[in-house]
């Protein structure tokens, strides 16, 4: 199977050889960043599907010699920050009716990682809390490990930006953190 | 060794590896400043306890099934779009077509009358369509106010303007006019200079502030003997629409250059004792009307 870089420098290919070439080498990247952002495993399988089928649609965009996974993120990444953009506007309302009905605010989400098992669910929640701004930069940089130079290639925004708000991420993140969780967290290591 | 910025300390700490001079220079740079330490701190912290697992390493038949036939559907689906799109611009200047046509004949005079007479304005049309022509609300009291037999100190009168009776939005043909004559006017013969002022404003022309300052400045500089005595005009500056006049021609809001050169000046003249024109006339204009 001849990788997808190559059958676009060719620019002979059918719909199906390029699709099965683009996901069997991104596939696990691109689903891996939906999950992470989004942390729900049928809005990630959703968002996926949906990179591989605006890709396909949009390859005539894609400039050969950069980066294909890069491409690719940028699209996914894209639509999960519209998913968490209409997820706040949809909790936003959610709250607004509970307070308005119940005259309460709904259950914190905590308690909702709590109840789905994951780890971490004090810091989960509190990069939640920072919004996708600064809560997508956080999850790019620290869950995929990729430099500041990529996550603006994927965001569109410059170094500097992206710079700025994983500054203002950490330093939001440590102030909602509790001083126990933190020290936890960097127990037994060497500074 | 030149120290570090925060954002060259920050690419240090990106990077997985680094030799001796970048760590004593990161480490010189941490010691004195305690908003990187702090983001030091933040980034070891999140580098140890973020973490995902990947959940999906290939996607499902049925999902790669998806993606070959949306993309494909896809693929058609933005050709027919595009022509779909093109059909409909297409239908959709036609109809506009056929209105405008049938929104001229019915507008023209004459039916009889040939296309192309019948096509000689079409933006007074068009306008007329746009915005219909305002029907004029009758006046309360049909007959206009004329020049008393003597007249003294500040009048209203309406002045008879022909020019403003093709304008589209419905312009009055009668005009409001305050006329503040000299103290000595109804005891003399005398011809006087005429100012004619277009006070802009909100107010209406039959009595404002503006001009009931202007009535005690003209009286106060006159016995002073600061000012020789003048007629004092002042036009209404207001359309029927409640908008500020633009002393100029216009087919919507009226030949109103007109009607102050040709309608209001001649009137003026034939009805009060003034001096022979362009000898003794002054235009002080208002803010905002200029033509």
């Amino acid at each position: 199977m001849e990788r997808a870089e190559e059958l676009l420098r060719k620019g002979r290919y059918s719909q199906e050889q390029l699709a099965t070439a683009l996901m069997d080498a991104h596939f696990a990247t691109i689903h891996h960043i939906a999950y992470s952002i989004l942390r729900s495993i049928e809005e990630a399988d959703d968002v996926a599907q949906e990179t591989f089928i605006v890709a396909l649609r949009s390859i005539g965009r894609y400039r050969p010699g950069t980066s294909l996974r890069a491409w690719l993120s940028s699209i996914a990444v894209n639509q999960c920050r519209d998913r968490l953009r209409r997820r706040q506007a949809r909790q936003r309302w959610h709250q607004a009716w509970h307070r308005l009905h119940l005259g309460q605010p709904p259950e914190p989400s905590p308690e909702v990682h709590a109840v789905r098992g994951e780890a971490n669910a004090e810091l989960w929640h509190a990069v939640e809390q920072l919004g996708e701004k600064h809560s997508v930069p956080i999850v790019l940089r620290y869950v995929h490990d990729m430099k500041a130079a990529e996550i603006a290639e994927i965001l569109g925004v410059s170094e500097g930006t992206v710079y700025s708000r994983l500054h203002y991420a950490c330093r939001k993140l440590e102030r909602r953190l509790s001083a126990g969780t933190l020290e936890t967290g960097l127990s037994g290591v060497e500074p | 060794m030149k120290s570090l910025t925060h954002r060259d300390a920050w690419r240090l700490m990106e990077k997985s590896r680094l030799d001796a001079v970048e760590t004593a220079r990161l480490d010189d740079h941490l010691r004195t400043c305690s908003e990187c330490t702090s983001y030091a701190r933040t980034d070891r912290f999140l580098r140890l306890n973020l973490a995902v697992a990947p959940v999906r390493s290939q996607p499902t038949p049925g999902m790669h099934k998806a993606v070959l036939l949306q993309a494909h559907r896809g693929r058609n689906q933005s050709g027919m779009a595009r022509l779909a799109g093109s059909l409909a611009f297409l239908v959709l200047l036609a109809v506009i077509g056929a209105v405008a046509l049938y929104a001229f004949r019915v507008t023209s005079p004459g039916a009889s009358e040939p296309l192309a007479q019948q096509l000689a304005s079409p933006l007074q049309t068009m306008v007329a369509i746009i915005a219909p022509p305002v029907v004029a609300t009758p006046e309360p009291s049909p007959t206009p106010r004329s020049i008393p037999e003597s007249p003294a100190g500040r009048i209203i009168i309406d002045v008879p303007a022909p020019s403003l009776a093709s304008s589209i939005i419905g312009e009055s043909t009668m005009q409001p006019v305050a006329v503040i004559l000299p103290p000595s006017y109804a005891t003399s013969d005398r011809r006087y200079p005429v100012a004619y002022l277009f006070v802009s404003g909100n107010q209406t022309p039959d009595r404002t502030d503006e001009d009931d300052l202007v009535e005690i400045i003209a009286a106060k500089l006159t016995s002073q003997g600061s000012m020789q005595e003048m007629i004092v005009v002042v036009p209404a500056v207001r359309t029927v629409l409640d908008t500020e006049v633009v002393m100029a021609n216009s087919p919507v809001t009226g030949n109103w250059e007109d009607y102050v050169v040709e309608d209001l000046v001649p009137f003026i003249d034939q009805n009060f004792r003034t001096l022979p024109q362009a000898a003794a006339q002054v235009w002080p204009a208002g803010r905002r009307l200029a033509g």
